[in-house]
């Protein structure tokens, strides 16, 4: 005698489908809040702190022989005219230790090239720090990285412009005077120190 | 003689209809990314103040809430978050080349200064600047002369952040 056929071929195969819906409810949550809390513009603060200025005295100060030795002042210089951008080190007027940078032909200053003339100072004339030492900041309460250079004022530089140039150009100039990105694609200091002052 | 009901459609199972949600899910993901990667922690704790244009900067450090001065092309005013921003000093005495320092805006400060010390707080050291892009550099120097001159010997700028530079 044949065997009944089996009922189990005639079961419905279900066709599961997993419910999303917690998930959107989840999403949906999420992406509310993250709305309401996100920031489209980002802001941030450039510190300016007031420096001590370091000046050469009448014959004070070194005269532009860039031997260096510690306490002798690099006194390194930005000058931001209608013109153009110049940089000196020593008081120099020319040779090496001053360059100028006219604008661009489309009416923009040259900040790429004022760089890597700044780079050139800090490699070729200013060196490595002498002493590194870790001193903990009073005000911030964090531990910050101080390190010196043969040249008393070897992390500073004297910035000035003409009365009329717009504080994006200051913030721009402040920004190419900090730091710079070196061949490993690693932030440097360059001359985190500004002073600002009037034009000479 | 009657017909026999149907086999087939006595069968059929009456499954309320399910929206396909595949694609909305889809954007959904992408916006939770979006607003993930843009997600700041720590708050915006300085609102850029209306009217003026920020200059862009490669810094990165948070903005903190701390006294702050608005500087248009048309003067310098007290931020004032909420309400509308107070003129401090105006039009005129900032193109005054006569001034190496602001006289209303010193008395301003020294009158916050004065008013943390009557409070038995310490001296405040530091100011937050919003300038927009356009104002003159000896107008920014006057203020920071001035804001040193009352004991602010910490002046910072808010700026928008370049993102390109960092990347």
């Amino acid at each position: 005698m044949a065997f009944k056929p089996s009922r189990k071929k005639k079961r419905m195969v279900a066709n599961y489908e997993i419910n999303l819906m917690p998930f959107m409810d989840l999403c949906c949550v999420i992406v509310t809040v993250l709305l309401a809390s996100s920031k489209f513009v980002e802001v941030a603060l450039l510190e300016y702190a007031t420096p001590t200025v370091y000046e050469s005295g009448t014959g004070g100060g070194s005269q532009g022989d860039g031997s260096g030795s510690v306490g002798e002042l690099l006194e390194l210089r930005v000058n931001v005219t209608y013109r153009a951008l110049e940089m000196s080190v020593f008081n120099a007027t020319t040779g090496d230790n001053y360059a100028s940078f006219p604008k661009k032909s489309d009416g923009n200053y040259d900040f790429e090239a004022l760089r890597k003339k700044l780079v050139d100072v800090k490699e070729r004339v200013v060196g490595p720090p002498i002493t590194r030492s870790q001193q903990r900041n009073p005000a911030t309460g964090q531990v910050e990285l101080l390190e010196q250079y043969k040249f008393s004022d070897g992390d500073q530089v004297r910035i000035s412009a003409e009365g009329d140039v717009p504080l994006q150009t200051l913030v721009r100039i402040l920004d190419t005077c900090r730091e710079y990105k070196d061949n490993r694609g690693i932030f440097r200091p360059l001359f985190p120190s500004p002073a600002l002052g009037q034009i000479q | 003689m009657a017909f026999a009901p149907s086999k087939g459609k006595k069968h059929r199972f009456d499954k309320p209809g399910i929206p396909n949600l595949t694609s909305m899910i889809d954007i959904m993901v992408v916006i939770l990314l979006f607003l993930l990667k843009s997600y700041s922690a720590s708050g915006v704790l300085v609102t850029p103040a209306e009217g003026i244009e920020l200059p862009t900067s490669t810094v990165t450090n948070e903005p903190i809430k701390v006294l702050s001065l608005v500087v248009t092309n048309e003067g310098v005013y007290e931020d004032l978050s909420e309400k509308a921003d107070r003129l401090i000093e105006d039009f005129a005495s900032l193109q005054n080349d006569e001034y190496v320092e602001l006289p209303q805006l010193g008395a301003f400060l020294n009158q916050v200064q004065d008013r943390s010390r009557s409070l038995g707080r310490e001296d405040r050291h530091t100011i937050t600047i919003q300038g927009d892009k356009t104002i003159p550099y000896r107008w920014v120097l006057k203020i920071i002369n001035t804001c040193a001159g009352a004991g602010f010997d910490k002046v910072d700028f808010v700026v928008l952040k370049d993102s390109k530079y960092r990347g």
